[in-house]
């Protein structure tokens, strides 16, 4: 039970980040690297103003404000100018890296290497909950992780602006000939993807120490969920993260722990090898 | 057709202020934080070696000694990194004082790179400052992982490597050139198990942190235990990277042993794991043992409410209420005990013996530093070298309570 | 009275001239025809009307609108319909979704869809959707998925699609290519119908016998240019067209 209950843990900050990934692959069709230094942004941002501010709920608002413009600022003035000159996908892959590396040193250059910590909750032991421990902070990720897919599931399916999403992820020509104006969604998608971002941010804040290379290594468990459940789909890409950390949880149970990572990344080549449109996900390739 | 004016460049340039203004609202203080306490013309001294004319009247130096520092200046290990360059560059001031209060037409000039807590990456930095500075001297690694991974280039270009941090064995054989004044681990090793074992300690888990530090000091654990009937019913080997550990912790607590031993590497890695054990309610009369870097005031000061109890060794070598040191200690804020008092010293022994030879001839500092017996420091005790650059090693172990260590030996 | 009028329109893709200075004036409330070999640069015509592909140079002028450099969406909003040669839909959507999209052009607007609307509150459109499937003769369910249906069925979603949004102009890409004879006939039926209720269409197409039947007006392509225009029947008969065209 206490596996299972780490493993939703863990596969709950990873599916945050991989909606926004697969949100933003979708729409723009490309891999936005990047997205893992929205997370650290994000968990900094959140430091930063609960230490100005001592209040939580001002430190959550400001984060989800600058991440969201964040997200806005890396489409506009990175990515769009190079879809404009129809660049293809690798250099603007090559430009999620440049981006990923000039945050996650901007971060550096302000923050500093020092310790961060937000430590809201304080010293807490588990609590019993049918056979496994929890601690406050670690039930809150569960639970705002909860919320916000399935307000992103909604959003996604029960909305006009999630179905025209949906149709620009889908099929970008078809949606503008249609009369839906591509540019926008596309930009939207880095908003919404940015604003999932800062709510693992925050929670990663709330639970951990802070440090600059955090964000790379959700950005690949966010990325490894979304292949193994299906890079093309927003709920494959949610049941993905979750069973990146079923695996990593239960593979370590057996296996030496050095193995953590390492499951991983045999998954996620294991999928690019054999299955790279995941278990769930849609195959594009009859697609125009 | 409708004119499309949601995203115009006001709109955008509104954001991206909002976006700064939001970065930079705390007057962009915090990030000077983490940069020596230095005025600008002390720093300039230390590079420039130029602090003659500052209208005090012009100063001759004839022999200004360069050396390099390396030291993790940004990761994890950044986290004593920092402060350790603090106190460096405070030494090196107050060294350069000293010598001009002196009458002595001596200065030393220092030069500061990153390590990063890693072989390779200080290999790298000292490369950069023997090839490009012109160094022959060497003050680091910090961590044990850099001094490794730098020996076998000073030994290759005759370059001394002394090291007021690092601590593992592999280091007393690394080099003629190599020194450190930092005990080596064996010695923590050997204080902590009869201790472990007084405490009737039957069974044990480890939990390490993947580096050449913490794996030195888990393999002398390995080893010794079992032989004074110790069982060693769990052992986790943790990645740097590695964030959450509830899965591990969760092995060593279903062996269900009487003790655990932490080996963190970094002041992080630390709260990572004394946090997660917390939670994870371990039985109250399950004892914890640690190496030092637990029981760093600075780890102490952030993660003591979590470490209640916990058993961690320090260097006997500090010398107890040391006004000076505390002064010393406060101006750097450097909050790692022991390694602030020996990095400091390290650059007065290291000016003491520069001075004995006149210039930075790697051999003439070589012979002086093993000729050097019972050298006293401003903070910490005597120090001799032994043929293995190596000096002797002395530990005492404290208890962490209400965010204190109180001595237990 | 003229529609859509397009002057010396140029377009290439690196050394391939696609279009290379045709000019086509399509006439209000007629079926005009678009023929030519493979390649000649009917699609590609299509796609620069629609602002998928961009002219080097040339004129488009709809409604006395000059559309030569506008975003592909402002195209649609002026009311100008397409198909695909490969009939195109959004694979995950509902049959549903894709007619009210392309109904409800206004809902395309970014703020005004931002709201949410759940269930019982969303207003039921079913009605005017099944209305629009019945004339095209798509009898599927409303939440049948695009990647659901078959080859012909994907070709009645489309022109569904293309009557369903507001629109002064359809542009049909070889409605009727790769679809059984029945299937043929009823599309057939349908433009015809489109056209009595006042519809302007401009039609690609290979099979002449189908062109035959239902233009008023054809042009022939070759090369990226206008080879010939005139009435069905002219063409047919034309030698020019016989060895570009049909002699091949």
């Amino acid at each position: 039970m206490q596996l299972l209950f780490n493993s939703v843990v863990a596969g709950s900050i990873y599916a945050l980040v991989a909606i926004g990934f697969s949100l933003i692959f979708q729409t723009n069709r490309f891999m936005h690297f990047a997205h893992g230094s929205a997370v650290v942004f994000s968990a900094y941002i959140a430091f930063h103003f609960f230490s100005l501010s001592n209040s939580l709920l001002i430190a959550i608002i400001a984060t989800l404000i600058l991440s969201s413009i964040l997200g806005y600022l890396m489409h506009l003035l990175i990515y769009y100018p190079l879809q404009k000159k129809k660049s293809s996908s690798v250099i603007l892959l090559i430009a999620s890296f440049g981006i990923l590396f000039l945050i996650d040193n901007g971060l550096l250059l302000y923050f500093g290497s020092g310790i961060k910590n937000i430590n809201y909750f304080g010293p807490l032991r588990g609590m019993e909950f049918f056979g496994a421990l929890i601690t406050k902070p670690q039930l809150i990720i569960v639970l705002s992780s909860l919320l916000c897919l399935i307000f992103i599931y909604l959003l996604m399916t029960k909305t006009k602006l999630g179905r025209n999403l949906r149709a620009v992820a889908d099929n970008n020509d078809l949606a503008n000939i249609m009369g839906i104006e591509s540019k926008k969604y596309m930009a939207l998608s880095f908003i919404i993807g940015s604003v999932l971002a800062s709510v693992a941010g925050v929670l990663i804040a709330l639970e951990q120490t802070l440090s600059i290379n955090m964000g790379t290594t959700y950005m690949i468990k966010g990325f490894t969920g979304a292949i193994i459940g299906g890079v093309n789909s927003v709920p494959a890409s949610i049941l993905g993260s979750y069973i990146v950390g079923l695996a990593e949880n239960f593979g370590v149970w057996f296996l030496p722990s050095q193995f953590k990572e390492a499951i991983s990344f045999i998954l996620l080549f294991l999928f690019l090898l054999y299955k790279p449109n995941g278990l769930f996900g849609i195959d594009k390739s009859s697609r125009k | 057709m409708k004119k499309n004016n949601i995203f115009n460049k006001r709109l955008i340039l509104i954001m991206a202020f909002v976006l700064l203004a939001g970065l930079f609202i705390s007057g962009c203080s915090n990030n000077q934080a983490e940069l020596s306490e230095l005025s600008d013309a002390d720093r300039a001294s230390l590079v420039d070696g130029d602090n003659s004319d500052k209208g005090q009247g012009a100063l001759n130096r004839e022999i200004i000694f360069q050396i390099g520092a390396i030291q993790p200046l940004t990761g994890d290990g950044a986290a004593y990194g920092l402060p350790v360059q603090r106190v460096i560059d405070q030494a090196v001031l107050d060294l350069n004082a000293k010598w001009k209060e002196d009458g002595k037409k001596l200065q030393l000039k220092i030069y500061h790179e990153d390590g990063k807590c890693n072989g390779k990456e200080a290999r790298t930095a000292a490369e950069n400052l023997v090839n490009q500075k012109g160094v022959n001297i060497i003050y680091g690694g910090m961590c044990s992982g850099e001094t490794l991974g730098i020996a076998p280039f000073t030994e290759e270009n005759n370059v001394l490597l002394f090291s007021p941090l690092s601590s593992s064995p592999d280091i007393t054989n690394s080099g003629d050139y190599v020194f450190r004044n930092y005990p080596s681990d064996t010695a923590q090793v050997a204080t902590m198990i009869p201790f472990i074992v007084s405490k009737g300690v039957k069974t044990i888990a480890i939990l390490s942190e993947n580096t050449d530090y913490a794996q030195v000091l888990r393999a002398g654990y390995l080893k010794q235990l079992p032989e004074l009937g110790v069982k060693i019913v769990a052992d986790e080997i943790i990645l740097s990277s590695a964030k959450d550990v509830r899965t591990e912790i969760l092995k060593m607590k279903s062996a269900e042993p009487d003790a655990v031993i932490l080996l963190p590497q970094t002041i992080p890695m630390t709260g990572v794991f004394a946090k997660q054990l917390y939670e994870s309610n371990f039985d109250a009369d399950t004892l914890f043992f640690s190496n030092e870097i637990v029981g760093l005031d600075q780890a102490v000061n952030e993660f003591g409410d979590f470490m209640k109890g916990y058993f961690t060794p320090e260097v006997a070598f500090l010398k107890e209420n040391n006004e000076f040191s505390s002064k010393v200690i406060a101006d750097t804020e450097c909050d790692l005990g022991y390694y602030c008092a020996s990095t400091y010293d390290g650059i007065f022994l290291l000016g003491d013996v520069l001075e004995l030879c006149g210039d930075s001839d790697t051999d003439c500092l070589k012979k002086e530093f093993d000729a050097l017996e019972n050298w006293q420091g401003i903070m910490t005790t005597s120090t001799t070298f032994d043929e293995n650059g190596d000096v002797a090693g002395d530990f005492v172990i404290s208890q962490i309570i209400a965010g204190t260590k109180l001595r237990v030996n | 009275m003229t529609l859509l009028k397009i002057h010396n329109l140029k377009k290439s893709f690196g050394g391939v001239k696609a279009l290379n200075g045709c000019n086509f004036n399509i006439e209000k409330n007629k079926i005009t025809a678009l023929i030519g070999p493979n390649g000649c640069g009917k699609s590609t015509l299509f796609n620069v009307i629609n602002k998928l592909e961009y002219q080097e140079s040339g004129t488009i002028t709809f409604l006395n609108y000059n559309i030569s450099k506008i975003r592909p969406y402002l195209v649609s909003e002026l009311g100008i319909s397409r198909t695909f040669q490969y009939p195109t839909l959004f694979e995950n959507l509902t049959i549903r979704d894709h007619i009210e999209m392309a109904m409800f052009n206004d809902d395309q607007k970014f703020f005004k869809s931002f709201f949410i609307k759940l269930f019982g509150l969303k207003k039921n459109n079913d009605k005017k959707i099944i209305e629009i499937l019945n004339l095209v003769g798509l009898e599927k369910p409303l939440n049948t998925l695009g990647s659901d249906l078959s080859y012909g069925q994907r070709k009645l979603l489309d022109l569904a699609i293309a009557i369903a949004h507001p629109h002064k102009l359809i542009m049909l890409d070889e409605p009727v290519a790769g679809i059984n004879p029945k299937l043929r006939q009823k599309i057939k039926e349908i433009l015809i119908k489109l056209k009595e209720m006042g519809e302007t269409i401009i039609v690609i197409e290979h099979d002449m016998n189908f062109i035959m039947d239902i233009a008023d007006h054809v042009y022939v392509m070759e090369s990226g240019q206008n080879l010939v225009e005139g009435k069905p029947k002219e063409i047919q008969n034309n030698k020019k067209v016989l060895e570009a065209y049909l002699g091949e």
